[in-house]
Parts: structure tokens; C-alpha cells; sequence
């Protein structure tokens, strides 16, 4: 058996005439092989068919009512792919019926003869089929004009098989199970390259495990053809929806921007300056830009800002997320927190609750536990600011929002500033610099394969006071690992015990755990 | 009916037992019939139901029942003398006095039109039966299967017009009859088969009338369907396939033939509880077939009735509708209907299912 | 006016002025009324207002008249009401008469078939009950087959003598049944016409007009209603009196409870009286539903004299079966409730059905917890009017099924209308064809029903 001529699965087949002409009443197995095609026109005939056959029901196999439930009944005891009938036959209690057995039903307009004649002609000739298949795809696929409707035709075509766009590990349309890696299941890959060659998404098609090797060569060899054939018009839909949104996204990046750089020519002072009272902020407040209201934006009253980043992006020399990413986290955020705008800013995105007057925290903590699983999927974390009044304030709570999501470390992957108070300060340590300095001041635990647990390690342990047992329930470890690991960081030049060096040493690891976190700790 | 005697009071229990062996037609179509020999049995006395061998082997028999439609019956009943005419007639062709009479088939209403014609005529009627529950064509019997000839045979109507037929091939009288039948208006008074009590001793089912009489106490005794269905076991092996309601009644679900009267329609019964399967009638004028999600679960020669489970009563096949409660009871025929001869003659072939019958596979 | 529960789109079924219907029952021995609000949206809940009960003789009079005396207020000028609807329940009444033969006119019977019987117990009708009815019978040489089929040409020679002794005993209630005449009533119409011409004030019954299968079924059927012509008229016309009398400037219109829970008008009931027959379980079950709420489900009644009875109701409508009445039982081709009593040692609240099988029976149950006769009058007041056929039709296709169908549910349509529903009102239709067993290819028996809503 080649793959020219690997049989025929029940998806493919109804899929080209003469079943494209007839109506699908039951198809419980879509991977269903069809090996060949029996034309059943006595039920001596019907009760020796061979396992895998698609019995076409033909004269007294035909006559309906008692007939069809019991050829529905042989076709299951044989193992047969299915049955296929002359609607005259059919009835809504076989339909039933079948669904009962798990056999596939399908019914025709034309004469059982012709049916099964042709049906024979598809099966001996798979490859044939295949073709027909894919021109018949091809033609669906034109048609659509959104790439939710693209994904729509290449999931119903590669059924039971699932297929998802993706970009940069986040599902963009189709159906996400696709992605995940599945146990008995196969996946293909097709890259879509955007203008200029640039790869922007891959196609993932999830396809259940076949029955042999070849079998399996041909799945894939037919997903590819059907895959290759969606890039066309899934780009021409993206690039419709990319026009739209990216535009959107830009404008409002530049607004936010001069609304940041109104608030500061107002205060002629640096508002983010810690000591800065409400006062100021408040006489700042003076004139809210009008345009903000054409975007939707509502910043009067009080604001609590959001900061959103990838974890460990801590630097301005990496690139700013791609667009898609941001198109993706605009619709996700605007489904789980409806009225809040997302814009991109300085490699992250802000984001912001307006209400009329302050309103109490617990609220909103527990609300953004929802926000959770996006978080996790897209790899991001995000820093809470405090509420403050008006235009200004919400400036600073943006930056409020930024220190929290640096310094990190609250549970979800979500910091709120209120709680992490002047350890602030350690997120304005240039990361970078620390890494330096510490690679020329402590070169033994720079070169340590394991220099980002003993950094972590010692940063904990200081950060409760010495206290092995707090900082062993904090890192989720044993109290004699913690013990073990301060040894260790003792043997590599780290003096925990000299009050002199303990705050500098406390500063250099906090710096060191974001550094290296970001560039992997060996 | 005790000591070989059937009284006026053992009607109602003969009248219900012949409504399980053919549910075909409700109770009511019954009413002229049961009255009338109800009215017999009283002016004349009970009559005796005696086995065949108990009569001298010479003794002329004929075997009686109404051809035709009971509901054309139940609308054209009677005058009172069709069967009486058939048998003299018959008496007259074939040259020996008729000295008892036997059942046809032991079944709806021409179970008890033997035994209206042996009270008229004052002889006893045979506890036998040609069939043993009903079948369509008049050779289908018993009597046919040992050899006896079908014919001479008479047919008289209710509109004082008969037949008389004589032929070779006993599958041909059918044939021959219907448009008479059909003439009479629907229905006539036929006997047939005559023979010997010897005979008759040795072609027919035994115990068929007294069985009537035994069922139908069980059926009139309980209204409780489960009750009903445990004792009607131990009388007559009968088993119940399912339980459920109709939701579908199907027509001309198979091509019609010439040979067997009443288009073949199907009544589709969803089976409740957890293992619930899909039951499937196919009817006749009887049911002919249960298909338990497509597989062949009784066929005839098996009887196969329903019993309606709101009313603890057997439901007539011309009166049902979808939503209706029923149990699918099945009773096992004489065994001398499973023999390969006979299942190509009543088996589910005969009624255009060309599958192996249950019991034989 | 408005007895639904699920009124067709566009007919005037809520009426918002006055949303108060009021069922009455005649018993034997009293009478009881009560009004009704009907169920303000389709599901909901039918209400009774006010029960009202009588003994003795007037008693039908006096309920009327308190039921009225609620809702017949003067109309304003500002609110124009319509009139109110009463419906009453005489079936327990007539049942009762029947069983009493001799409070009824004796019937005259004329039998066409083609021939006379030679049987004594087959010439007379086989229940005792409806042969008490009978005064005379004669047998006119004719009729048809089943499917229409002439089986013997009508005797006019025969015709002539019955009508002329006929005319001799001059009886005022003639029921007329020839063999066939579902299917082709020309023979007894002929007769009929030619009892009527010699006996111009005879009141005819004509077995064709009620449809059905099997003789005695029809026998009965136009001996009961001949019988029962005179004792219908009477309580029809105490019953219009009192509306008359008491419904004020509003007016009040009558119709009367079929035994099947349907209503049909009063000069309807009048021309066909054996259609009010009925022991009152119908009505009553189909007010437990409705004062339920429900349109689907079994309803459990006391019983006379200890137990329960159990009905069901689907699509809104009751189930039924063919009358029967007397003991030894005589069926008519009259449409009853099917009630039926609980086997022993079931609850009440338990299903037979369902008792010790694991059988789910799917439908809710419904325990009437009020007075037999006020569930009746309520039924009654909420009674649609309906319509129900019962013919054999001969099929070559399941084509031809089709259009036999169609055209059996428009005359029930018809008859419904008749029976006084809003035209184009039909929304219930309820069909089954089963085939005749032991007849020719293709033989079926339709029966159909419809409901309509009420003008």
C-alpha cells in the first residue's frame, strides 16, 4: 500500500460526491477507513461484508422501516464503515437508532447503484479523491474573508483533527486544544510568513494517531495540502484586521504618551518623585485632554493603574512585544475587564480602573485573580498602582503599577505596590550594572552553575532576618536545604555573617535573581 | 369450562384469550359475536369441547372460521345462518355428514364462531385448532403440514350469497377467494378441511380451545401487567422483550405483496430503564417482527402482542398511538411452526424479511 | 371567549375585560356551577372564583343564577363587555336517564343491511341498556361494505311498507343505521328522507353523522341519541332561560361539555345529544390539569365509592376511547375520556403505571385535591370545542396516506368549527393510521382530532 493509494477516511469521503450531495443524518467516527464499497441489495449480501466497508443499501436491503435497523445492525456486528441509504428508507427512528450503535448513517438522493458505483471509483482511487477533496476546499477557504472563518472551514475539513493559529505560544483563532501536546494525537506545523518573509504564526493541526505508518504519511501529506492552501487567504484576512487594529493601537500608544508628557509640563516637576503630595497632584488635574474621551478613555475621578510585561523583562535594550501580542491581549483583556483600555507603552502595557470616588481594594484583588490564566499563558506578569486622583494621578499609578510588576514576586504573577513598600527602591537597581559589578566582585558565584538558586537562596534568607525557617517556607524548600545552601553560598565568597557587607550583599542578590532570571542562570 | 363443558359463563374468558392469540382487532368488534353465543349457550345449553381422539375416527369433522376482516364483521355482522349454510354446503360436497367442528385458527373472533356453529348444529366442538393463533392464508395449518386437502371448501356472507371452491394446490385457494371476499363485503363464514375426527386427531394442534379458556381467566383475573405477564408464563411460555412507548407508527415500510392481506406498517417502541433499545414492530395483521436495535429478536411464527400497561389490558393493533405505555410480550408458537417447511410458509420470510428466524439461528 | 390554555395567534382569546368563564353540572341528583378565571398566559394556572351547589329540583336553575349574579354586571360604557361564556356539563344527567329507560321517549329503529337476521339474538341489539331504548326496529334490504362498496341495492318496495307502518305507529324519535354508511350514507339518507316525509315532525338520528366502526357501536350510538333528544331540548331550555333571565345587558352564550372535554354549541347539542354523554370523569380531568397548569400529564380522581380513577392529558386535550355505556358494556362511536381505575393498592398519589416497575412514566402526575363535580365545572368552563373522525380509507402510496390524512384533518377542522371553535383557530391535531388487519393492501383506519379555541 502506497500513499497513493492509503484508504480513504469517512471525513474525506462524504466530503466529495456522491456523499457531498447527500446529507451526513449520523457520523459518529469521522476517521472511520473505508476500505471498500459494497452495494447490499439482499441481506445474505449485507451479513458477509468485510470489515471496513461502506455498505450502500440497495432492493430489498432498501425498503425501509424493519430494513434499515436491521442492516444498521449487521453493519455494526461486521465492523462496517458505515451504511449508506435511498431516502426513501430513512426515517427519523433509524437515525436513532444509529446514533445508538455508533454507526455512520448517510443518506442519498440519487439511485444506489450510481451511488455505490461512484463511491467505488472514489475509493480504488484515494489520491483522486484527495484531489477533488482539496479543490473542493480550496473553493470553501476563498470565500472566507476573517480569519475566525479561515479556521472555521480547516477545522471542519481536517475533523476529527483540531487546528489553531498561533503565535509566540498564544492560541490567535481556531481551536486551542490543537496546541497542547495530546496523547494520541499528531501535530503539523505550517509556518505563515507575513510581508517580507517574516514567519508572524504557524498553523498547528492536531490530528488523532493512524491506524499504520503509511496511513499516517498520508494524513499528514493531506493536512499539509489543506493547511498550505489556507495561508493565502488567512493572510489576506489578517492583514484586513492587522490594518484596523494596529492602526488603533498605535494612536492610542501616542496619546498616552502626551498625556503622560501634559501631566509633567503642569507639575514642572518630576511627579513620580516619591513625596509628592495629593496636593499637587490634584492642582495638576486642572484640565483633562479632551481627545482621551475619544478614545474611550475616562480619567477624571480617581485611577488605579495596571502595569502588564513579560516576565523577566526587565530591559530597554530588548525588543517591544509584537503586535500580535498585542492585538491578542487587547481582545482577551477587553473580554475579562470590560471599560478598561489596553495600551502598549515602554515594552509593556498599561491599563487602568476609573471610578467616581476611591473605592476599596478587596474588590478589585479579587477580581483581577481572574486575570490569572492569561497571565500564565502569555508568560506576563502584572503590577497593581495605588489609586490616586485624576490625569496625574493616574501617571503615577502607572509608575506605582511598573515598580510592582519589577519587583514581582506576589502570588499569581500579580504585585500590588501597596505591598511591596520600599523594596521599590531594589527595582530601580540597574539590573544589568549589578550583574557586571558582581561578576568582577563575586566571581565565584557568578561562574556557579547553580548562581541563581544561592541568590535567590541568600535574597530570602536576608530578607527575613536570618530567619532559615521563614525563608524555607517561602521558597517551598526544606529548612536543611536552606541550610545547605547558605553554606554553599558561603564556600563561594558570600559573607552572610559580616554586618558591613549584609545590606550591599542583600541589595547585589536582589539584583543578581532579576538578572539572571532574565538571561537563565547559566 | 370444566368436564369438556363451555357454559354461557366461560364467554367473557374464551372472548379475552382469543384476543391475546390475534390482538389485531379492539374488544368492541367482539360484542355481536360474544352476545350471540352468550344467547346460544343459554337457550341451548352448554356445549361439549371434546379432544378429537374421543370421537369415533369415522366421524365427520370441519374446520370453521370467519375469512376476512373482523372489523368488516363488527360492521356487516351476521344474519345467523352463514355458518350453518357453510358447513351443510360443505356436508353436501364433499358427501359425509359433519359430527363436530374445530377451529380454523383458535383466535379473535374465530374462536368463537365454532363454537356458535356447534351449538346451531348440536354437535360438539373439537378442544383443537388448524393454527394455534393466527395466520393469513387459510393453509396455513397444521392440518395442511400432515397433508389433509384444504378444499372442498364454502364460503356464505352475510348477504346470503356463497362459494364453493375445490383445488388442487391448497396456496391457490386464497388467491381464488379474495375478490369473492371481497364481494361478500369484507367478510364470510368458511369451512374447510373436511376429515375424519381420526384425522383431525392426528393433523391438528391439541388443547387449543381450553387453552383460550385458561389465558383469558389469567387476563381477566389481574390488571397488574407484571401479574399478568408471570402467569400468563407458566400457562404459555409467553416472555415480555420490553417495555416502553410508542413514538413512531410507520406505513408501507416494506413493498406489499399480492399474497397476504393488510400492507405491512411498523410501530416503533422506545425501550425505557437504562439499558434502554430501540424496538421495532413490523406489522401485518399481526406483528410479525420485533427488532431489538436492528437485531431479530422474535419473528413469527413467535406470537407477538402488546399489552397496554396504563390499562393492565391487551392493546388491540387498530387502536394505538404514539405515547402509548406498552410491554412487547412474545409467546412461543407450536413447536410444529419452526420446522423449515412450515417457517418458509409463516415464517418472517413469507412476510418479506428474508432473515433467519431467532429460534432456529 | 377564551377556554385555553395555548390559544391559537390572533384569535381574541384573551379578553381583557372580564377574563371569567362559568362551567356548570347537571347531575341527577343536583347541580353545581362555578367560575373561572382562566390562566393568564399559556402554562400558568386556571383559577376557580366561586362554587356554587344545588340539590333538588330548580338546582340548575339557582347555581346558574349565582354564577351570573358575579359576572353579569351591567356593562359601562367605557368597558363594552362581551357576553359571558357558560358551559355546561349534562353528561352525568343523561347517562343517568339512559340507565332509566323509561324517562326517555321509546326509539324507533330502522336498520338497513342487506338482509334480515335469522337469529333472534343477532336481529335484537346485544346490550340489554340500549334495547330497553327500542320500541320497534324494522329491517330495510340494502347497505354498503366498509369502503363504500353498494353490497345489496335498497329495497323500495321493503322501504315503502316499513315507512307506511311506520307512520302508523308514528313514534317522535327514529334512529336510522344502515350497514356501511361511514363510508357511503346514500341508503340511509334515502331512508331517512323518506321517515322524515311520512312523519314530518319526527325527530330523525342518522348513524352517518357520527362516523365510527362495528354495527352495534353505531346502533347504539343513534338509539341513545334519538333517545335522549327530548331530555336535551329541556335542559338546554331551563338552561337558556336562566341566561336569558339573569345574564343582564351582557348577555350570556351557551354550549354544552362533550364527553370527550371538549364543548360544541347549544343548537349543536340539540341535533346531536349523544355527543353530551359522558359521567363527568372527562371534564374533571381536564379542570385538575388546567387548574394545574399542566397540558401534559396523568390525572388521579377519587372514585366513587373508595379508590381512584386515572386519566391523561396531552397536548391540553384529554385522552380518549370510545364511549361505553351499560353493563354488559355497549360501546358507542362517541368519543369519551379515558378514565380508568387505579389498580388496588396504589396511592393516590403513585401512579399505577409506575408502582414497583422501574418504569418512568415521564409525565407529571396530577392529584386532584378538590370535589369531583367542581373539577368537572371547571374543565367545563375551559372546554375547547373539538372535533373527532374515525374513518377507513383505502391507500396505494404512502403518498396517498398523506393526502388522506390531509383531508381527514380538515373535515375534522370543519366539524370543529361547527362545534363552535374561531375559525382558523385549529391548533391541537392529533393523527393515527393504523392498518386494518385481515383487509386488502392499504386498508387504514384514520382517526383524528382537533381543537380549536372558542368564539
Amino acid at each position: 500500500m502506497s500513499r497513493a493509494t492509503a484508504p480513504l477516511a469517512l471525513a474525506e469521503l462524504v466530503r466529495v460526491d456522491p456523499l457531498a450531495r447527500g446529507e451526513v443524518a449520523v457520523l459518529p467516527d469521522p476517521a472511520q477507513r473505508v476500505l471498500r464499497v459494497e452495494l447490499a441489495e439482499t441481506f445474505d449480501r449485507l451479513a458477509h461484508t468485510p470489515a471496513h466497508s461502506l455498505v450502500v443499501l440497495h432492493a430489498e436491503a432498501a425498503t425501509g422501516g424493519w430494513s434499515l435497523a436491521a442492516a444498521l445492525h449487521v453493519a455494526w456486528e461486521r465492523g462496517a464503515a458505515g451504511v449508506v441509504v435511498p431516502r426513501p428508507a430513512m426515517s427519523e427512528a433509524s437515525a436513532v437508532l444509529a446514533r445508538r450503535l455508533g454507526t455512520a448513517l448517510l443518506v442519498v438522493d440519487d439511485d444506489a447503484v450510481d451511488v455505490a458505483l461512484e463511491l467505488a471509483a472514489r475509493t480504488a482511487a484515494p489520491e483522486a479523491a484527495r484531489a477533488l477533496r482539496v479543490a473542493r476546499c480550496a473553493e470553501e477557504l476563498a470565500e472566507q474573508s476573517s480569519v475566525r472563518g479561515v479556521l472555521g472551514v480547516l477545522n471542519a475539513e481536517l475533523s476529527p483533527g483540531l487546528v489553531a493559529l498561533v503565535a509566540g505560544g498564544s492560541v490567535l483563532a481556531g481551536r486551542a486544544a490543537a496546541a497542547a501536546q495530546r496523547d494520541g494525537y499528531r501535530e503539523v506545523r505550517m509556518a505563515v510568513n507575513g510581508p517580507g518573509g517574516r514567519a508572524w504564526a504557524v498553523l498547528v493541526a492536531s490530528l488523532p494517531e493512524a491506524a499504520s505508518a503509511v496511513a499516517a504519511e498520508v494524513e499528514v501529506h493531506s493536512a499539509e495540502a489543506v493547511l498550505r492552501l489556507a495561508r493565502l487567504p488567512l493572510l489576506a484576512a489578517w492583514a484586513q484586521r492587522r490594518l484596523d487594529t494596529s492602526a488603533q493601537a498605535a494612536q492610542e500608544r501616542a496619546a498616552f504618551q502626551v498625556l503622560r508628557a501634559q501631566v509633567r509640563l503642569h507639575s514642572g516637576a518630576d511627579l513620580v518623585a516619591p513625596g509628592l503630595d495629593d496636593d499637587a497632584g490634584q492642582g495638576a488635574d486642572g484640565e483633562v485632554p479632551s481627545w482621551s474621551t475619544e478614545l474611550g478613555w475616562r480619567v477624571e475621578g480617581v485611577n488605579r493603574a495596571v502595569w502588564l510585561q513579560r516576565e523577566g523583562w526587565a530591559s530597554q535594550h530588548e525588543e517591544e512585544p509584537a503586535p500580535e501580542l498585542t492585538q491578542l491581549l487587547r481582545s482577551q483583556w477587553a473580554r475579562l475587564r470590560p471599560g478598561w483600555p489596553l495600551v502598549p507603552d515602554d515594552g509593556g502595557w498599561v491599563s487602568w480602573q476609573n471610578s467616581p470616588e476611591d473605592t476599596a481594594p478587596a474588590a478589585l484583588r479579587r477580581a483581577l485573580t481572574g486575570v490569572a490564566s492569561l497571565l500564565t499563558d502569555h508568560g506576563l506578569v502584572l503590577g497593581v498602582g495605588a489609586s490616586h486622583p485624576g490625569p496625574a494621578g493616574l501617571v503615577r499609578s502607572v509608575e506605582e503599577a511598573r515598580l510592582g510588576a519589577r519587583v514581582g514576586g506576589g502570588p499569581g504573577g500579580i504585585t500590588w505596590f501597596e505591598d511591596v513598600g520600599v523594596r521599590a527602591v531594589l527595582a530601580q537597581v540597574s539590573v544589568p550594572e549589578v550583574a557586571d559589578v558582581a561578576a568582577l566582585a563575586l566571581p565565584r558565584l557568578a561562574s556557579a552553575r547553580d548562581r541563581l538558586v544561592i541568590a535567590e537562596t541568600v535574597a530570602s534568607v536576608l530578607d527575613h532576618g536570618g530567619s532559615l525557617v521563614a525563608a524555607s517556607a517561602e521558597l517551598g524548600v526544606h529548612r536543611n536545604t536552606v541550610l545547605a545552601r547558605t553554606a554553599r553560598a558561603r564556600e563561594l565568597g558570600l559573607a552572610l555573617d559580616d554586618p558591613g557587607q549584609r545590606l550591599p550583599l542583600h541589595v547585589a542578590c536582589h539584583g543578581l535573581v532579576r538578572a539572571w532570571r532574565a538571561t537563565g542562570s547559566s | 369450562m370444566s368436564d369438556g363443558e363451555l357454559t354461557a359463563a366461560d364467554v367473557p374468558a374464551l372472548a379475552a384469550g382469543a384476543l391475546l392469540y390475534s390482538p389485531s382487532l379492539a374488544p368492541s368488534s367482539l360484542e355481536t359475536t360474544v352476545a350471540w353465543l352468550t344467547d346460544l349457550l343459554e337457550r341451548g345449553g352448554p356445549l361439549r369441547v371434546v379432544p378429537p381422539r374421543t370421537l369415533p375416527p369415522q366421524a365427520g369433522c370441519a374446520a370453521v372460521c370467519v375469512i376476512g376482516s373482523g372489523s368488516a364483521l363488527a360492521d356487516l355482522p351476521p344474519t345467523g345462518d352463514e355458518f350453518v349454510t357453510a358447513v351443510r354446503e360443505l356436508e353436501r360436497l364433499s358427501g359425509r355428514p359433519v359430527e363436530a367442528v374445530l377451529p380454523l385458527s383458535a383466535a379473535t373472533v374465530s374462536a368463537l364462531v365454532p363454537a356458535v356453529v356447534a351449538s346451531q348444529l348440536g354437535v360438539p366442538l373439537l378442544d383443537a385448532d388448524g393454527m394455534g393463533r393466527t395466520f393469513a392464508l387459510i393453509h396455513h395449518t397444521a392440518m395442511h403440514l400432515a397433508g389433509l386437502p384444504v378444499t372442498p371448501l364454502v364460503v356464505a356472507g352475510a348477504t346470503g350469497e356463497s362459494l364453493s371452491l375445490r383445488v388442487p394446490d391448497a396456496w391457490r385457494a386464497d388467491a381464488l377467494l379474495r375478490a369473492g371476499i371481497d364481494a361478500l363485503g369484507g367478510w364470510a363464514a368458511l369451512a374447510a378441511y373436511p376429515s375424519t375426527a381420526g384425522e383431525v386427531a392426528a393433523a391438528s394442534l391439541p388443547g387449543t380451545v381450553s387453552r383460550l379458556v385458561e389465558v383469558g381467566r389469567v387476563l381477566l383475573a389481574s390488571r397488574d401487567p407484571d401479574t399478568t405477564v408471570a402467569r400468563l408464563a407458566a400457562v404459555n411460555g409467553c416472555r415480555r422483550v420490553g417495555r416502553g412507548r410508542i413514538v413512531a407508527l410507520e406505513h408501507l415500510s416494506r413493498p406489499t405483496d399480492a399474497t397476504i392481506p393488510t400492507h405491512p406498517s411498523s410501530v416503533v417502541v422506545e425501550q425505557m430503564g437504562p439499558d434502554a433499545r430501540q424496538l421495532r414492530l413490523e406489522l401485518r395483521s399481526e406483528i410479525v417482527a420485533v427488532f431489538s436495535d436492528g437485531a431479530l429478536t422474535a419473528a413469527a411464527p413467535d406470537l407477538i402482542t402488546l399489552l397496554d400497561v396504563e390499562r393492565g389490558v391487551i392493546a388491540p393493533l387498530d387502536s394505538l398511538w404514539p405515547g402509548d405505555l406498552v410491554d412487547v410480550l412474545v409467546i412461543p408458537a407450536h413447536p410444529v411452526w419452526y420446522s423449515a417447511e412450515a417457517l418458509s410458509m409463516v415464517g418472517p420470510a413469507s412476510h418479506g424479511i428474508p432473515l433467519d428466524h431467532p429460534r432456529r439461528r | 371567549m377564551v377556554p385555553t390554555a395555548q390559544p391559537a395567534e390572533g384569535s381574541e382569546c384573551y379578553q381583557h375585560t372580564d377574563p371569567s368563564l362559568v362551567g356548570a353540572q347537571l347531575r341527577p341528583d343536583g347541580a353545581t356551577a362555578v367560575v373561572v378565571r382562566p390562566a393568564a398566559r399559556a402554562g400558568g394556572r386556571a383559577q376557580v372564583l366561586l362554587v356554587e351547589r344545588a340539590t333538588g329540583p330548580g338546582a340548575l336553575e339557582r347555581v346558574l343564577t349565582a354564577a351570573l349574579s358575579v359576572l353579569a354586571a351591567p356593562a359601562t360604557d367605557a368597558v363594552p363587555s362581551r357576553p359571558v361564556s357558560v358551559v355546561l356539563d349534562a353528561g352525568p344527567y343523561l347517562e343517568h336517564l339512559l340507565h332509566h329507560a323509561g324517562s326517555l321517549d321509546p326509539v324507533a329503529v330502522v336498520r338497513v343491511t342487506p338482509r334480515a337476521s335469522t337469529d333472534p339474538a343477532l336481529a335484537r341489539h346485544p346490550s340489554a341498556l340500549v334495547e330497553a331504548l327500542v320500541s320497534h326496529r324494522w329491517v330495510v334490504p340494502g347497505g354498503h361494505d366498509l369502503l363504500g362498496r353498494e353490497l345489496r341495492l335498497l329495497d323500495r318496495d321493503v322501504l315503502a311498507d316499513v315507512v307506511e307502518t311506520l307512520a302508523g305507529v308514528a313514534p317522535r324519535y327514529v334512529a336510522v343505521v344502515a350497514a356501511g354508511s361511514a363510508g357511503q350514507p346514500a341508503h340511509e339518507r334515502t331512508v331517512a328522507d323518506a321517515v322524515q316525509a311520512a312523519l314530518p315532525g319526527a325527530r330523525i338520528s342518522a348513524a352517518h353523522d357520527f362516523g365510527g366502526h362495528g354495527s352495534a357501536a353505531r346502533e347504539a350510538t343513534v338509539v341513545a341519541d334519538a333517545a335522549l333528544r327530548g331530555a336535551v331540548d329541556v335542559v338546554v331550555d331551563r338552561a337558556e332561560a336562566v341566561l336569558r333571565r339573569r345574564a343582564g345587558r351582557r348577555g350570556a352564550e351557551l354550549r354544552l361539555c362533550r364527553g370527550d372535554g371538549g364543548s360544541l354549541s347549544a343548537e349543536r347539542a340539540r341535533s346531536a345529544p349523544v355527543l353530551v354523554l359522558g359521567g363527568g370523569h372527562g371534564p374533571a380531568v381536564l379542570g385538575a390539569a388546567l387548574l394545574a397548569g399542566l397540558d401534559r400529564c396523568r390525572v388521579v380522581l377519587p372514585a366513587v365509592g373508595g379508590g381512584h380513577l386515572v386519566g391523561g392529558v396531552r397536548n391540553g386535550l384529554a385522552l380518549v376511547r370510545p364511549l361505553v355505556v351499560g353493563s354488559p358494556p355497549a360501546e358507542l362511536v362517541v368519543p369519551t375520556v379515558a378514565v380508568d381505575r387505579a389498580r388496588p393498592g396504589v396511592a393516590g398519589d403513585r401512579l399505577p403505571a409506575d408502582a414497583g416497575s422501574p418504569v418512568d412514566g415521564q409525565v407529571p402526575d396530577v392529584v386532584a385535591d378538590r370535589p369531583l363535580d367542581e373539577l368537572a365545572c371547571a374543565g367545563a368552563a375551559l372546554a375547547r370545542p373539538l372535533s373527532w373522525l374515525d374513518e377507513i380509507a383505502a391507500i396505494g402510496s404512502a403518498d396517498d396516506l398523506a393526502a388522506v390524512q390531509r383531508t381527514a384533518v380538515q373535515r375534522a377542522t370543519a366539524l370543529a368549527t361547527a362545534n363552535g371553535a374561531e375559525p382558523g383557530s385549529a391548533d391541537v391535531v392529533e393523527v393515527s393510521a393504523v392498518a386494518v388487519p385481515y383487509s386488502r393492501a392499504g386498508t387504514v383506519r384514520v382517526r383524528v382530532r382537533v381543537g380549536g379555541a372558542g368564539r
